[in-house]
């Protein structure tokens, strides 16, 4: 099982935790400043770092090159978080790094030469963090970085500098959204360095009420104390998404319950279903398995149908070019998923 | 409504021209007309991205320093980046330029972060001086928040740390 069908610690609010560090060679200009003789060689160079490391991780990650794949295979693969949709661009030579388990990803010439990203089921950001700066380590074993002793380590955008991490962590707030408390939650997180924002939507509206929360600060702190004060933060929306779940169930039981059975009677028998209302009802179910309402399904199970019915994904196991065969499809595959 | 283009999403952005007296309307979503021609076209010159906002900050009127004549000829070394270049799309174009640029980059970095001095991670061929001065500050900052929790045991152990490294320090020297 991937990362992101697991269910982890804390699996009612947190789907996944990542964390991120970017990097970049000395002497190298930027991807986008980069010519492509030095694409190239950032590319070569930071696979050998990894894939001729002779350490345990070189056996389990395998080099992707981007520049090879159609448009819809980048998609589906950035649908599952692996990489970014800056990566889709192919006016740049990009590369990918990937672990057999899908936790490492090690992003080639994006804004930076190097994006490690570790990930994990639940809230886990310490296993994240100690995979991602072991292979920093790793890399750079044969890589000198650009880095200045009093900025620290250099990259694309200013708002990278320093450590060059950022840590985030993909909720699932229901309560927070539908309590209408979540609007003022991001403008009080903003002024923590915070920032929260929909997952699958655009700006605050998120679908299937999905967010993702990421520090923003990478430059003053050490790693560690970044970690450690985000990670007080995501525990205090865990605390208030839990509390204002209970409060909504308490005020008004059976309305929420009808919603919640509802979305999980249409999923259960519709024929056509557009992405984003599966996401909608989903995330409707996803709530009632997490109130007990529901318990015939487990997260994990909720959590592997979700990332199967996005669009590219389906495009890319059933080859459905046309988006009404594929809500044809997505409903089938639903429909099989909430009756096993 | 479903957006004209991809038929998945809801249209949120509704698009009415009138060519040669004949009406055509369009509805999009906001992810199609991003990339529709009408759009990008409207939105042209406008920088929306991080570098559209970052500029402002960065911007402000330009000190020039001493033995600085014009702009122009302060591009970077190694990837020919003007600091104009920057201030358009918030973005530098290579390691070196925190260096050609420091003077100008230091403000900003303060106005984003709220400091311009890393102490975290240093890369281990940075050399040992480096990474031992960042563990001595950081021991001595942990050693002072214990004293202040009045934690003496904790104090205590942070306390031999510390000498410890000094002493490795001296020996080395």
């Amino acid at each position: 099982m991937m990362w992101y069908t697991e269910c982890g610690k804390d699996g009612d609010v947190v789907l996944s935790s990542r964390v991120r560090l970017a990097r970049n060679l000395k002497g190298i200009p930027f991807p986008a400043r980069a010519d492509e003789k030095q694409q190239e060689e950032v590319l070569t160079r930071c696979k050998n770092a990894v894939l001729e490391s002779g350490s345990t991780l070189a056996d389990t990650v395998k080099y992707i090159d981007l520049s090879v794949m159609q448009d819809y295979e980048k998609q589906a693969i950035a649908e599952r978080h692996l990489i970014s949709p800056q990566m889709m661009d192919s006016r740049i030579k990009r590369g990918l790094l990937l672990s057999d388990d899908n936790r490492l990803s090690i992003l080639l010439n994006e804004e930076d030469h190097i994006r490690i990203q570790a990930m994990a089921a639940g809230f886990d950001l310490d296993a994240c963090f100690s995979l991602a700066d072991r292979v920093d380590d790793l890399i750079e074993e044969s890589v000198e970085y650009a880095f200045d002793e009093q900025i620290g380590y250099l990259t694309c955008c200013p708002t990278n500098a320093g450590t060059g991490m950022r840590a985030s962590v993909m909720v699932h707030l229901p309560g927070l959204t539908i309590s209408g408390t979540i609007n003022q939650m991001i403008d009080s997180l903003s002024q923590l360095g915070v920032t929260v924002r929909g997952l699958f939507g655009e700006g605050s509206k998120a679908t299937g009420y999905l967010y993702q929360i990421s520090n923003q600060l990478t430059l003053g702190a050490a790693e560690e104390d970044i970690l450690e004060k985000f990670k007080q933060i995501v525990e205090s929306v865990i605390g208030k998404e839990r509390e204002m779940r209970t409060r909504l169930y308490n005020t008004d039981k059976y309305k929420l319950e009808d919603r919640l059975m509802r979305s999980y009677g249409i999923l259960s028998h519709a024929v056509l279903l557009s992405s984003e209302e599966a996401m909608k009802r989903l995330s409707d179910v996803r709530m009632g398995i997490e109130l007990g309402i529901i318990k015939n399904i487990k997260l994990e199970q909720l959590n592997e149908v979700t990332y199967e019915i996005l669009p590219a994904n389906i495009m890319l196991k059933y080859n459905l070019p046309d988006a009404n065969e594929r809500d044809l499809k997505r409903a089938e595959i639903v429909r099989e998923r909430m009756c096993s | 409504m479903k957006c004209q283009k991809c038929h998945e999403r809801e249209a949120t952005s509704h698009i009415t021209q009138i060519i040669n007296g004949k009406k055509q309307e369009m509805h999009l979503c906001t992810q199609c007309a991003a990339e529709s021609p009408e759009f990008q076209e409207m939105k042209a010159g406008l920088d929306f991205g991080i570098g559209g906002f970052l500029g402002g900050i960065f911007g402000g009127k330009p000190k020039t320093l001493a033995g600085e004549t014009t702009l122009q000829n302060n591009a970077c070394p190694v990837c020919g980046m003007l600091f104009e270049d920057f201030l358009n799309d918030g973005r530098l174009g290579c390691g070196d330029c925190y260096s050609t640029f420091r003077n100008r980059l230091e403000r900003p970095l303060r106005q984003i972060h709220g400091t311009c001095e890393h102490v975290g991670k240093v890369p281990s061929r940075m050399g040992g001086a480096l990474k031992r001065d960042r563990k001595l500050a950081k021991l001595e900052s942990e050693l002072n928040a214990a004293v202040l929790k009045q934690e003496f045991e904790k104090a205590a152990e942070l306390r031999d740390k510390i000498k410890e490294l000094k002493d490795k320090d001296d020996k080395e020297a």
